[in-house]
Parts: C-alpha cells; structure tokens; sequence
C-alpha cells in the first residue's frame, strides 16, 4: 500500500466539523509535514485496507508485539513507518479505562511522571532520581506526553472529575 | 497519620516531606496492581495517597478502609500541587481529623494553602 498520487489532481471540497478539520490539519503537520492531500489519502487507504481484510473474513486488530502469531498481514502505511516502534521505556497495558502507555515495570502512567516532572520543575535527572527510573524513561514519557497530549488531558480530566466528589466544605472544618 | 503512597506520586521528595512532618510513611509496592496495594494499605492500616481517583475509589467503596486521599491535576500549571504542597495539604487534614479519616475520601487539593 502507498500514498502515490495518480497524475492527474483534483479538488475536493468537504464540509466537516472544526474538529475534524483540527485533526486532519494536525495529523498533516505531525506525519506528513502538513501535506493535507497525503494525510487524507493514506488515512482513506488505511480504511480500504481494513474494509478489504473484513471482506475476506479477516479481523483487524490491535495486540502487543510478543502476542502475533507466526503468520499475519501488515499495513505499510507511509508516514507511520517508526510509529510505535520508538519506545524502549514506554509500554501499552490492558487497563479498564487508561489508553496512556506506561513506564516498564512500573505501575506509573508516562503522563504521570512527565506532568510530576513538569509541576516540580525536575530535570530528567532529578525526575529519574525522585521515582528510581532511568533517565531515558523520563526522556521517553516527555517525549510520549507531547505526542499524546490530548490523551493524557482526557485522562487526567477523568481523574479529576471523580476527586472533585470528595472536597470537603474545608470552611466548616476550621 | 500512617500513610501508604501509591507509586504514580511517590516521589522521594515527597515521602521525605511526610516523614519530616512526622508521618509514617510506607513506600509503594513497586510494579504491583493497584488492588494488590490498596490491600497492603489496608492490611498495614494506612490512609492511601494517590493521583489515581478513578481506580483507587472505586477499590474504597467496596468496603471499609482507613481512608483514602486524593491529589488531582488542574490542567493549570500555577495551581497543580507540588510535593511540598501535598504534604502541606496532608498535615491541613491530620489537623482537621484528629480521630483519623477511616471510611472517608479526601480531595487534597482544597486543604492547599
């Protein structure tokens, strides 16, 4: 599968919600250096790719690299080639709500240790040295929290809505 | 108070500033579930700290426990809670609770100086 645009271009207008305007024009600027056309294309041929697999009775699913069996089909989708694959520290886990990554061996949320990092004003080392992880994981989950950012407010706005149940007028308790 | 610090916020500046205050202070399971720590907590007699209000309440409300608190973000960099805030806000509810919080869920965030 390929991004190759035929000879011949033309013009497609679409009325869409803001958002999905915001998403498209920020997944150009993130993997296609702001190419509208490419990022359209390739997200379109990425859905063809999942409707054939159905159509041949195939599922299409998402599961961690040391789950896939000896045999299975890939997409190669432009753009997303070292997608997913950059993270030495990070790692996916299976949580009842959470979609964030997770440091390696640790029950600590990526967002969680680089929002930490930045309300204390910690460098790295110091952030690596506060929770006993490498640097490079500290590394990684800024790197990860900037990317997922969007996420990990989501998130953290979960959070924050059930804690904000439990504040006591403190005014009655002085 | 007699604390166990969930892993997602114990940071060594942290545990060190409940110490100082006077608090007892049980480091995280590291790795370990969040059941398996609120059952530690539980088992050790000590209120729970943590960042993770969604899964650390639900575990409270499944039964009796020795108190449960809870820092949330802002989204606002000026007003989310540093460590020295948190144990500054920890010493407000000791003083606010002196029978303890047993079967009580605290957000830390309004005992904030």
């Amino acid at each position: 599968m390929s991004a190759s645009p035929s000879r011949s271009r033309h013009r497609l207008f679409a009325d869409v919600p803001e958002a999905t305007e915001a998403q498209v024009r920020q997944t150009a600027r993130t993997f296609y250096r702001g190419v509208v056309s490419d990022a359209v294309t390739t997200a379109l041929e990425t859905f063809g790719w999942v409707v054939d697999a159905r159509m041949r009775g195939k599922r299409v699913i998402a599961t961690d690299t040391d789950m896939l069996p000896g045999t299975y089909e890939e997409p190669l989708i432009p753009g997303l080639e070292g997608v997913g694959l950059q993270w030495t520290w990070l790692v996916a886990r299976d949580h009842a709500w959470r979609r964030q990554l997770w440091i390696k061996g640790r029950n600590i949320a990526a967002g969680d240790l680089a929002r930490t990092t930045a309300i204390e004003g910690w460098t790295a080392e110091e952030a690596a040295h506060e929770f006993d992880v490498p640097v490079a994981a500290v590394l990684e989950a800024q790197r990860y929290a900037e990317v997922a950012r969007e996420l990990i407010a989501a998130e953290e706005a979960e959070n924050r809505i059930v804690a904000q149940r439990y504040e006591p007028d403190v005014a009655n308790l002085r | 108070m007699r604390i166990y610090v969930d892993e997602d916020t114990a940071s060594d500046q942290l545990i060190a500033r409940l110490r100082s205050a006077g608090h007892t202070v049980l480091g995280p399971l590291r790795g370990t579930a969040d059941g398996r720590c609120w059952h530690h907590a539980q088992t050790e007699r000590a209120v729970v700290l943590t960042t993770n209000a969604r899964d650390f309440v639900a575990l409270a409300e499944s039964g009796a426990h020795h108190g449960l608190l809870l820092v949330y973000r802002e989204n606002d960099p000026t007003r989310d809670m540093t460590a020295g805030a948190i144990a500054t806000a920890v010493d407000r509810v000791a003083e606010a609770y002196p029978a303890g919080i047993s079967d009580q869920i605290l957000a830390l965030n309004v005992f904030r100086s």
